[in-house]
């Protein structure tokens, strides 16, 4: 990125316009959580199970936020501070950002993200196809979710094979998801980290019952996650 | 009375119609921000953009991304539910952390899992990661010359570069076994066609076959469902 093109990118302005929606999702995260909390209140889910999800769901982003720093960081010298940041922050994909800048700046005729020819106009544009590309996913929310929500809740309402159909969809996403990992012969570390992450959810469960250490199966998922991570680690320079 | 009438309209609860309500509110006032950032961008700076290629860089990356919106709202919306959806589609990331947090938060909460508690635990899940998500990257923004030679150290890497099976074993390998009559045919299918394309072709397919997947398991499911009624009958 060329002088020019940074002193945009990395300007007062553009920390303030970025900072604007996170601050927005981040409120929004906020009284949602809050309106949740206490509905599962007057559900009756006691307290303690309230805030054990929560601790779960802490925990366990914890490590899977972990990579997008370092897309961030990726992303970072091509299109400076802050654009990475909010696109990473709001409707961010780890997946799929590094390939939507490339894709962006590709349009406008450089090699890719890194290419120095990136002069303010073109990065006033990638800005543009950025943040409106995925303007999609809460236009869906707004006009579609409502509508879908009640249909589905109507689906489910006539009993029968209905209520089994949403789980069966999930079914369905997890074969989809987890079928590669463990066929994957030729990286054959997919399958060890399949295997002792999906090994350890079902002993840490296992032990927790039997020894009545309950923290064992409140952090099971996160645990399992990382177990499945450090097998990688360790058997990686073992075995290949 | 039209049979359309006759049909009883299911009624969302008080607490649904408000996760509705401030759903689209905050989804709304989140785009405007979001258009506000190239918008005020180019008037205060007032740096000219070619409009032909922003257009063609947007038409390639929205039509893109609008196959991708279709799919995993089909897909995603059920599973999580109302409230986690709208907090899901407009922060990201959702396979790598917002199902998983909400998915093993109803299993941890022990609540039936198509149930309204169960839509209020992935709420609470997804609200909570979506916050984790921000703080980090807020931390990540400030400290990166810090943490960065950690998270790059190549002792880490192969950790990092199988985050995702971790991940999908913790959370699908119970799901899986635990309705193992269901999910044979899927899981089956996807290895099938993992071996015969390979697995780096199979994997950049699999989000937009995630439908297909759906649907063969509705279908595998719905036969089991009926064998078990008849043997239940004849019984």
């Amino acid at each position: 990125m060329n002088t020019e093109t940074a002193a945009v990118a990395n300007s007062g302005l553009m920390l303030l316009l970025c900072t604007i929606p996170i601050v927005i999702v981040t409120i929004q995260a906020i009284i949602f959580l809050v309106r949740a909390y206490r509905e599962a209140g007057n559900m009756g889910i006691s307290v303690e199970t309230r805030k054990k999800v929560i601790l779960n769901s802490a925990v366990f982003s914890i490590v899977p936020s972990l990579p997008i720093i370092i897309i961030m960081a990726v992303l970072m010298p091509a299109l400076g501070k802050y654009l990475p940041w909010l696109r990473l922050s709001v409707i961010g994909s780890a997946f799929y950002e590094n390939m939507a800048a490339d894709m962006a700046v590709k349009a406008f005729g450089l090699s890719g993200i890194a290419d120095t020819g990136l002069t303010p106009s073109i990065f006033v544009s990638v800005t543009w196809v950025m943040t409106l590309g995925v303007l999609m996913y809460p236009l869906a929310n707004i006009f579609f979710l409502k509508r879908y929500d009640r249909g589905i809740k109507q689906m489910q309402s006539k009993g029968g094979f209905m209520v089994k159909a949403i789980p069966a969809m999930f079914l369905g996403l997890m074969a989809a998801y987890v079928g590669p990992y463990i066929a994957n012969y030729k990286n054959y570390m997919t399958i060890v980290a399949v295997a002792a992450s999906g090994i350890l959810v079902f002993s840490l469960s296992a032990i927790a019952k039997k020894s009545g250490q309950s923290w064992l199966n409140e952090f099971s998922f996160p645990l399992s996650l990382v177990g499945g991570m450090a097998a990688a680690i360790i058997l990686t320079p073992i075995l290949t | 009375m039209s049979t359309k009438e006759k049909k009883t309209k299911v009624e969302l609860s008080a607490y649904q119609k408000q996760i509705h309500t401030f759903g689209r509110v905050t989804n709304i006032i989140a785009v405007a921000a979001l258009i506000a950032v190239p918008l005020m961008l180019s008037l205060i700076s007032g740096i000219p953009i070619d409009l032909g290629l922003t257009v063609k860089g947007f038409i390639g990356i929205g039509s893109l991304m609008g196959v991708m919106v279709i799919v995993e709202f089909m897909s995603y919306a059920p599973i999580l539910g109302a409230g986690a959806t709208y907090l899901t589609f407009i922060t990201g990331n959702t396979m790598n952390m917002k199902l998983p947090a909400a998915k093993s938060s109803v299993r941890l909460a022990g609540v039936e899992e198509t149930s309204p508690e169960a839509e209020i635990i992935s709420t609470m899940a997804v609200a909570v990661s979506s916050l984790v998500t921000i703080i980090i990257l807020l931390v990540g923004l400030f400290g990166l010359n810090f943490l960065l030679p950690v998270l790059q150290n190549p002792v880490l890497k192969p950790g990092f570069d199988n985050l995702m099976p971790a991940l999908m074993g913790a959370m699908g390998l119970p799901v899986l076994v635990k309705s193992l009559k269901e999910a044979s045919v899927p899981v089956i299918i996807a290895i099938i066609l993992t071996l015969i394309m390979g697995y780096a072709a199979f994997s950049r397919i699999v989000s937009m076959a995630l439908p297909a997947f759906m649907a063969i398991a509705v279908a595998w499911s719905y036969v089991i469902y009926r064998r078990d009624l008849k043997k239940k009958e004849q019984s």
